[in-house]
């Protein structure tokens, strides 16, 4: 079984944000849920919107890559180029990446 | 006098949970007094029902926009001094026509945050 590579903050160093950054993880798995069901259930509009809030989000928390991701999907349904299949792949690269968040902060 | 007199009053308004408190918290250990509004309509109801050194607005959230909700403020004789911060470009942002002093890019670099509302406050 492969360890999970850490993605890790660059404020992760500094104890004053500790506690932002555990909330900031400990939301994901909400995170997830959401975006789950914004695909599955095609409220594209709603998805683009969450997508913009956490791409600021994370790049404002110091997650540049995360952001990025979020960005993407921004565009993709922007852009009117989104598919269900296109988006569910990404939703595995979102579980991917958050644990790879909460690995960088245990 | 007391202590909280003599801090400067901010109120955020920003949709995203993690961004407000982002905020608050860089901004209180820079002893900054610093208000939260989770949308624009409360956004609004709260600067007009209290009084503020600066509002730290986003452009782009569900409901009222940042655009929306300082215009509506204005519309109510209050000249609070007011920032935008967006993940837009700033060229994109009409600073002039929306009673904004300035704009603060997403992603937020802390330096810039507390020299620009200390800029304002102080002008």
């Amino acid at each position: 079984m492969s360890e999970t590579v850490a993605l890790k903050s660059k404020f992760l160093d500094d104890d004053f944000y500790l506690p932002l950054l555990r909330s900031f993880s400990d939301d994901l798995s909400g995170v997830y849920a959401k975006l789950e069901m914004q695909i599955n259930e095609e409220k594209f509009k709603a998805l683009r919107e969450h997508c913009h809030q956490m791409s600021g989000a994370s790049s404002t928390y110091g997650y540049p890559q995360l952001a990025l991701l979020f960005e993407e999907v921004e565009t993709l349904v922007t852009k009117d180029k989104h598919s269900k299949k296109i988006l569910l792949d990404y939703l595995d690269q979102f579980s991917e990446m958050f644990d790879k968040v909460r690995a960088g902060i245990c | 006098m007391t202590q909280n007199t003599l801090k400067n009053r901010v109120l955020v308004i920003d949709d995203s949970k993690h961004i407000r408190n982002f905020v608050k918290l860089v901004l209180e250990q820079e002893s900054f007094e610093v208000e939260l509004a989770d949308c624009g309509e409360k956004g609004v109801e709260l600067a007009l029902a209290s009084s503020f050194d600066v509002l730290l607005i986003d452009l782009r959230m569900p409901g009222i926009s940042g655009v929306e909700a300082l215009s509506q403020i204005r519309s109510s004789g209050s000249n609070v001094p007011a920032i935008a911060f967006s993940a837009a470009d700033a060229e994109s942002v009409d600073l002039e026509n929306s009673h904004f002093k300035t704009f603060i890019p997403k992603p937020i670099e802390i330096t810039e945050l507390i020299s620009t509302i200390r800029e304002v406050i102080t002008k």
